[in-house]
């Protein structure tokens, strides 16, 4: 049996392989001629000197994982059961990187929220009735708004930190659905204590670890080869889990991935050819979290992920300092970033992130092995 | 007789007036007050007119690289200009708080938070605890915990704070004094940062002391450095506060 996944995983891993980096240079030209690429930023990250030299890189690569996990999915893997909630997350998180991406090149126009104040001044004293109504109505998602730009989100173009949660959460609940309802999976797996029953309480803990990973991995997507190279790791060690317990479509899946990822690392180490974009870090985030509790194994996943984790908690960490501190922790967040500003090179420290997630991998499936 | 700020207390007034925003480029650090509704409020302490000139030059050289500029081809007025876009800069109780902080940190060998009493409970004595300076403001330097107020300005002393709220609510710091043989008042020197129309900033000031038959500060002659056409005398009379530590410590 075990044998048997293991040569068609192989089949599924070159064919992804292949396809991601036959149609990469197509792929490549397509968006540089449509002009989906790296602008000239001015934000925080335009402070790394080497940051000018992505001007121009093409942006939106994460597409051909996407669609190449998809292609070979539908036609080769498709399991109603197993992979069809995957793929779909994968997707929704992709259309919602997608849309990121575009709009961040394309709608030039900023949004910055209103005051809560100004909104309450509006409600009292606007000269027409509708307005004054639709104000009051509106409050408290202008306050849900307000709440994300005090705690640093940049108003930019593209979709919205209070926009992406909304969906991030829609995404989570989905796999919530999928696990607790139509599997009837509550349990989590505890290296050597086995299984624990959560009950209905696995429902947040699903939503929460899908928008973390999410977003963690979309932080982790700054320098070339980053994220292609520690989620690379990461799919190599849930695909290791998936054969020790002998599951052949999440076994299929997360070859599919790593062959895709490596097809597309290919021409994502520094000087990256182009970048995963949003589009494809968000979906593999989703994607990674997905298969972790497909497997049972969610509990691994800061381990297994733990560099994306230590991303996202230095930004959160960034955050809560400058708030509750008034100061910087780090030079810069995600982590990433505060090592090149302390005067690493760009590649030694995509070299350190590579070997810390292959250590933390072997670990991990140490621990899922108890 | 001149009497002065401890020399610790005058080095925070000297960076403030000179913030290094390049190598051989000076720059007087501007005001900025961010209101309590701001982004920044609970941002880092430089952009919420808390920060101490070590933190802003900080942010001077991020500014610096963002905006693509290079500081030391440029004069003061146009980095100023960049500062107050960028809402870089220190107001008028943030800088009283940075100056006594450096001469406490010397003495005391405690930051100037840890002297003064906060008159605030529950979440907001937390938030105290969490961020000193952003809660250092006028009404808690002057607080009957943490100052006493002197009634005649010819007892005044460098350290003492005159606050103005009648026309609004601002504070300046004494740094020193000068008195005749006979101990009386000639001379008041001051610091500040103040706001006005152009924003202005870090500005030293001088009382003289020319109507000694009146007992108004306001009748005095004001005079400021640099001179923008206003002097902080536009706000009205001030009531003089002498802080406990300042007392306690007994510089003169």
């Amino acid at each position: 049996m075990v044998g048997e996944i293991i040569l068609k995983s192989f089949y599924f891993f070159s064919g992804a392989f292949l396809i991601t980096v036959l149609f990469s240079p197509c792929l490549i030209a397509l968006l540089k001629k449509f002009g989906i690429v790296r602008k000239d930023e001015r934000d925080f990250s335009s402070l790394i000197a080497t940051r000018k030299e992505k001007v121009g890189t093409p942006i939106f690569g994460g597409i051909i994982i996407v669609g190449v996990i998809t292609i070979l999915t539908l036609l080769y893997n498709w399991h109603r059961e197993t992979t069809f909630v995957p793929l779909g997350v994968l997707w929704l998180a992709a259309i919602l990187g997608g849309a990121d991406d575009l709009l961040n090149i394309f709608y030039t126009k900023e949004r910055h929220p209103r005051t809560l104040g100004r909104i309450a001044r509006l409600i009292r004293v606007h000269k027409n009735i509708g307005k004054r109504m639709w104000y009051a109505v509106s409050f408290p998602w202008q306050a849900y708004k307000r709440f994300f730009y005090l705690l640093g989100s940049h108003p930019g173009s593209g979709v919205q930190a209070h926009e992406k949660i909304i969906i991030q959460f829609a995404i989570g609940a989905i796999v919530a659905w999928w696990l607790s309802f139509k599997l009837n999976w509550t349990e989590v797996w505890i290296p050597w204590f086995g299984h624990v029953d959560f009950g209905f309480w696995i429902i947040p803990i699903i939503v929460f670890l899908v928008i973390c990973m999410a977003n963690a991995v979309n932080i982790t997507d700054g320098i070339d080869g980053l994220s292609a190279g520690t989620l690379l790791i990461s799919y190599s060690a849930f695909f290791l889990i998936a054969l020790e317990q002998k599951s052949l479509h999440i076994s299929l899946l997360t070859a599919t991935v790593v062959g895709a990822l490596g097809g597309y690392l290919l021409f994502n180490i520094k000087p990256a050819k182009y970048q995963m974009g949003d589009v494809g870090s968000l979906g593999m985030g989703v994607l990674l979290a997905t298969i972790a509790f497909a497997l049972d194994r969610p509990i691994l996943l800061p381990i297994i992920g733990m560099v994306f984790i230590a991303e996202i908690l230095s930004v959160v960490l960034q955050t809560v300092w400058k708030v509750m501190f008034g100061k910087r922790l780090f030079k810069m967040a995600p982590l990433h970033h505060h090592f090149e500003i302390a005067g690493k090179e760009e590649s030694s420290i995509v070299m350190y992130a590579w070997t810390f997630a292959a250590l933390f991998a072997i670990f991990g499936i140490w621990l899922s092995f108890q | 007789m001149i009497q002065s700020l401890p020399q610790s207390a005058a080095n925070v007034i000297d960076a403030y007036w000179k913030l290094k925003a390049a190598e051989n480029t000076y720059v007087r650090c501007p005001y900025f007050r961010n209101p309590r509704s701001g982004r920044e409020r609970w941002g880092l302490a430089a952009y919420s007119g808390k920060g101490s000139p070590e933190e802003i030059e900080v942010e001077l050289k991020i500014i610096e690289k963002l905006e693509r500029k290079d500081f030391s081809k440029m004069r003061d007025t146009e980095i100023r200009d960049i500062m107050k876009k960028r809402k870089l800069g220190i107001e008028c109780s943030g800088f009283i708080a940075r100056v006594l902080d450096g001469w406490t940190r010397d003495f005391y060998k405690k930051p100037v938070y840890r002297l003064l009493k906060f008159e605030r409970s529950g979440l907001g004595f937390i938030f105290c605890k969490l961020r000193p300076y952003t809660h250092l403001d006028v009404p808690t330097l002057v607080h009957a915990k943490n100052a006493k107020e002197i009634f005649n300005f010819r007892d005044i002393m460098p350290g003492d704070i005159l606050r103005f709220n009648s026309i609004v609510d601002h504070a300046i710091l004494v740094t020193c004094t000068e008195r005749d043989a006979a101990n009386n008042l000639q001379k008041i020197c001051y610091a500040q940062s103040v706001l006005e129309e152009t924003r202005e900033g870090v500005k030293y000031g001088i009382i003289d002391i020319i109507h000694t038959n009146s007992n108004r500060l306001a009748d005095q002659r004001w005079r400021e450095e640099p001179e923008t056409g206003h002097t902080i005398q536009e706000k009205g009379e001030p009531k003089i506060f002498r802080l406990f530590i300042i007392e306690q410590a007994h510089l003169w």
